[in-house]
């Protein structure tokens, strides 16, 4: 009979490791693009919490954002979210429509770079279909620039498949979306567009 | 802070007891991110043991979907903390058309749909299942 060991750490270990890898916002500011759009929440802010910086923020190579800021949503806002499309389910027959990591950048430009610049691994997310939704005035989310991915992370058998951090195109999450639609609101899927691969905002004919 | 050496099936008992329902965003076989960490979140809802293999069932948190299965062979260390659940070394770990193994406990391979590869087991845990 094999054996195994429990042991019950009560402690907040990994968060606290988490945290001191980077989840203080040092230096971050907010972007020009959320200027008049969202105010940054200070720890003390009774919604700070929601935002679930201790999810959203990684170590590097392991993908989510390097640092962030909690912001609250003071004007409805698109956010933009690639996915493998209506047709495509997992094993357990969800699609992957909706999920936490998000954009407020109108996306463009070919997927491959779409791909590297959010650090999304192959495995993770075909990147075929565009969905925009709006993040309602009021929301509570977290962002920040992403953090890199390594092939390990990737489970890329290659070993070569990695993303730098990417201080540029700052990642927007919205923890549990489908447990907040009344800050996260989406369409029908029926006005998702599958991309054209050379250029994400467009649909491809 | 205890240390107890359990069978699969106590692990499973225990688990059961003390993780279930419990909402995990992350999924790791060793420092392979079987899913985009915390794009989504899974909850665990029940859990077996046959022979030396401990079953986790889980569901989508929403609530939509079928249940699945992450599938772990002598496991050994477990620990819960309030970041999730680690299991500290497998023999092989299996979720969906994943899978990831070690022979030796240097190296672990990793098996998807895109192919496979082995990497050093370093200091990472078999299995993450992290809130």
């Amino acid at each position: 009979m094999y054996k195994s060991k429990l042991f019950m750490a009560l402690g907040t270990g990994l968060a606290a490791s988490v945290l001191s890898a980077g989840a203080c916002a040092d230096g971050l500011a907010l972007p020009k693009k959320l200027e008049g759009k969202a105010v940054v929440l200070t720890q003390d802010d009774p919604d700070y919490a929601r935002a679930k910086l201790e999810s959203a923020v990684k170590p590097p190579g392991m993908g989510g954002v390097s640092q962030a800021l909690v912001v609250r949503i003071t004007e409805d806002i698109p956010v933009y979210r690639m996915w493998n499309g209506p047709d495509k389910k997992d094993a357990r027959g969800n699609t992957n429509r909706l999920g936490g990591w998000w954009s407020y950048d109108a996306p463009n430009g070919p997927v491959d770079k779409y791909r590297s610049d959010y650090e999304i691994c192959r495995a993770w997310n075909d990147l075929t279909w565009m969905a925009t939704c709006t993040l309602k005035k009021g929301a509570v989310v977290a962002i920040g620039p992403g953090q890199s991915v390594s092939p390990e992370t990737c489970g890329d058998p290659t070993g070569k498949e990695a993303y730098a951090a990417n201080d540029k195109d700052w990642q927007t999450y919205v923890d549990r979306p489908w447990a907040r639609p009344t800050e996260l609101v989406c369409p029908p899927d029926s006005q998702d567009y599958a991309v054209a691969t050379n250029n994400i905002a467009k649909a491809a004919k | 802070m205890p240390d107890q050496t359990l069978s699969a099936a106590e692990a499973a008992q225990l688990l059961r007891a003390s993780f279930l329902h419990k909402a995990f965003g992350a999924i790791r076989f060793w420092r392979f991110a079987v899913v985009r960490p915390h794009d989504q979140s899974y909850v665990l809802v029940s859990t077996h043991a046959d022979g030396d293999r401990l079953d986790l069932g889980f569901v989508h948190e929403s609530g939509q979907g079928l249940p699945g299965i992450i599938s772990v062979w002598m496991p050994a260390g477990v620990t819960l903390s309030q970041r999730g659940l680690t299991i500290r070394t497998a023999a092989r770990v299996r979720m969906d058309d994943n899978e990831a193994w070690t022979e030796d406990g240097t190296k672990y391979h990793v098996r998807t749909p895109r192919g496979e590869g082995a990497f050093d087991v370093g200091d990472a845990d078999a299995l993450t299942l992290e809130i």
